[in-house]
């Protein structure tokens, strides 16, 4: 197996008021060192907790069935001595909201302090060192300033910088990227990416990079795991699966996009929403939204399916061919 | 951080401080000027003559119109002079500097007992949240605030001391050392003073006076610290960057103890401050009900006899308490927090 991280039959499960929840039911994925693999999809449609899952931090109450397994060690259901291992030094998370992810009362220079002596021990001086280093490595200048400052004094590119810089502190080589840039001014969120891009180029750390927005992944990623409701939809290279969607809902985002060559059109809509208990669904999950449904939609959830050798689309009426 | 942020921030704190005791001498002022008792009266006595009480009346100044009073009594107060106790005849300051140690003492050994054990009930109680030991710190939490100090006195006395034969029942000090081997008042704190000259007979009694007033002064606070340290730590234990410290990999001892009880720590002391400034008015219970030589002890008596000049002095006394100990509260703030210092 020479896969970096590979997620396989992954299901997450609450409960909430008696009933059984399943954000995640049965996704699995890959990852290859030094790929960068995105997981897009809407709000809810499970990505996040995909995401946590990988480093064995679900909210509590959150059961992971499936398997989860990062260069061969299983995470699911391992001890935490070992996922305290793992964490920070094989994989790393860049959160979302970097104006929240550090401690509001510590400096920075103490929150790197604290994380790179936890996994490589050394003296403080040897910690600031390496802090410097870092963060000269993700563009941010004055790294003393930096440094010594507390969270609120930074801006919110200033902290995310800082924070991909505090994931790489130790070397990992799987780096989890949860809406990393969403927080962030459009240009920001740009340089951002650039940064990243640059950085995954000369370390070669695999990326899981989860996001709602479609030119983000389709700007970055090798491949894409386009999932609704807790399923991957679809999933192949970026390029093809942007460009010749087989599935009607990979479509219907698509469609759902401002481009440049409509302007002045009505943009699409998807009409109806998420089944509000999909367990109940029997057929497929997208099959109420669906323009292209029939019949056995409704009865019989469809299998991934391979549409060509790198792709698959869970659909029963999967585009397989010709012009998007 | 900018070098002059603190200076700035102290300096700000401390002309709000200055304006609420101004606020104070004004309400003092009035409260007893309206109190329907003549203070010439209280101070002759019930059988004195018409004319002794005009006489008395121009000699106190309460025959001249009201700002001119006020603005005497002001004056006199920042003289240093805060009138003569009706009662005794002494002044009032020397009355009430000379009672300030036992008041102290007592009122700062209850808070230690307060904040370590309210914060160390609140930690437990957030990490065993919704389970039986969590649900038993409430209960109790909920008994130390709605207890009131002098029943929580009493039972303390009936069965700690009457039932268990346990530490104290009155006093600072028992009587007998006066004569056997007198303690030497340095500070007039009991502890420190017997510290000091090394009488380890009066320490150990001295601390076996403390316990249990201190542990009824203290009931009420402790139920606030540790209902405010149970709520912060469940709201940080929730917060982002919790889930970030684990992510990159730290024990869970460092998440609780070095990050989540570090962020509790604000919140915790502003209400550790506000009880302790409400605990002042606790004193007046609990120094009664264990016969306590303290301000309460003694403003209860001024109290029942209308010493109007201590009743003064002493609600200015313990306004300046509750006006500084809010002030070292902002500034412990202002260290704990980079967000209040720097804002």
């Amino acid at each position: 197996m020479t896969e970096l991280l590979t997620v396989d039959d992954l299901t997450v499960e609450f409960t909430r008021g008696g009933a059984a929840v399943r954000p995640v039911r049965g996704v699995s994925l890959t990852v290859a060192p030094g790929e960068i693999v995105g997981v897009v999809g809407e709000t809810g449609c499970g990505k996040t907790l995909t995401g946590l899952s990988v480093l064995g931090l679900l909210p509590p109450g959150a059961r992971a069935s499936g398997s989860v397994r990062l260069d061969g060690r299983e995470i699911i259901g391992a001890p935490p001595s070992v996922l305290r291992d793992l964490r920070g030094r094989q994989v790393a998370m860049v959160f979302q909201n970097p104006g929240t992810a550090f401690d509001p009362v510590r400096t920075i220079g103490a929150q790197f302090d604290r994380v790179i002596r936890a996994h490589r021990g050394g003296s403080r001086g040897r910690a600031r060192e390496h802090a410097e280093r870092l963060l000269r490595d993700v563009e941010l200048a004055d790294t003393g300033r930096v440094l010594r400052a507390y969270p609120h004094q930074l801006s919110g590119g200033m902290l995310q910088r800082a924070m991909i810089a505090l994931a790489l502190s130790c070397d990992p080589r799987l780096i989890i990227a949860d809406e990393a840039t969403s927080a962030l001014d459009v240009t920001v969120a740009q340089q951002v990416r650039r940064l990243l891009l640059r950085l995954q180029s000369e370390r070669g750390f695999g990326v899981l990079f989860v996001t709602h927005n479609l030119a983000e992944a389709y700007d970055l990623c090798d491949r894409v795991y386009v999932l609704y409701a807790g399923q991957v939809a679809e999933t192949g290279p970026t390029a093809e699966v942007f460009d010749a969607p087989a599935h009607p809902y990979t479509r219907a985002l698509l469609d759902a996009l401002p481009r440049a060559d409509r302007a002045g059109t009505t943009l699409t809509a998807l009409p109806g929403t998420v089944p509000s208990s999909v367990l109940a669904v029997t057929g497929c999950v997208f099959a109420n939204r669906c323009p292209r449904a029939e019949e056995t939609c409704e009865h019989s959830p469809p299998p991934p399916a391979a549409v060509t050798a790198s792709r698959t689309a869970a659909c029963h009426f999967a585009d397989t061919g010709g012009p998007a | 951080m900018t070098p002059g942020a603190m200076p700035r921030f102290l300096l700000r704190r401390a002309g709000t401080a200055l304006l609420v005791m101004l606020g104070t001498t004004f309400v003092t002022f009035l409260l007893a000027r309206v109190v329907p008792a003549n203070p010439a009266v209280s101070y002759l006595g019930p059988k004195a003559r018409p004319d002794e009480i005009a006489r008395i009346e121009a000699q106190l100044g309460l025959d001249q119109p009201l700002p001119y009073q006020y603005g005497r009594y002001l004056w006199d107060l920042l003289r240093g002079d805060w009138g003569t106790s009706i009662g005794t005849k002494l002044p009032v300051t020397d009355e009430m500097f000379g009672r300030l140690p036992a008041t102290l003492e007592l009122l700062l050994i209850a808070m230690l007992l307060a904040c370590l054990i309210g914060v160390a009930l609140g930690v437990v109680a957030a990490a065993r949240q919704n389970r039986f030991l969590d649900h038993l710190i409430r209960l109790l939490a909920i008994g130390g605030v709605s207890v009131p100090a002098f029943w929580l006195g009493l039972l303390l006395q009936v069965f700690v001391f009457g039932g268990l034969g346990l530490f104290e029942l009155t006093g600072r000090l028992d009587p007998d050392l006066e004569f056997t081997d007198p303690l030497r008042e340095i500070t007039g704190f009991h502890l420190v003073d017997a510290l000091l000259t090394g009488h380890l007979t009066a320490l150990s009694d001295a601390a076996a006076h403390l316990v249990l007033p201190a542990l009824t002064l203290a009931a009420y606070p402790i139920g606030v610290i540790a209902r405010m340290t149970r709520a912060s730590m469940l709201e940080i234990l929730a917060a982002d960057h919790i889930r970030a410290a684990r992510a990159y990999g730290l024990r869970e001892r460092i998440v609780h103890w070095r990050i989540a009880l570090r962020g509790a720590l604000p919140p915790t002391t502003t209400v550790a401050g506000l009880t302790l400034a409400y605990s002042l008015t606790g004193t007046f219970f609990v120094e009664v009900v264990f016969n306590w030589p303290g301000l309460g002890l003694f403003a209860s008596t001024a109290l029942l006899n209308m010493d109007y000049p201590v009743i003064m002095g002493i609600t200015l006394f313990g306004a300046a308490g509750y006006v500084l100990v809010n002030l070292i509260v902002d500034l412990v703030q202002a260290r704990l927090d980079p967000r209040v210092r720097l804002s």
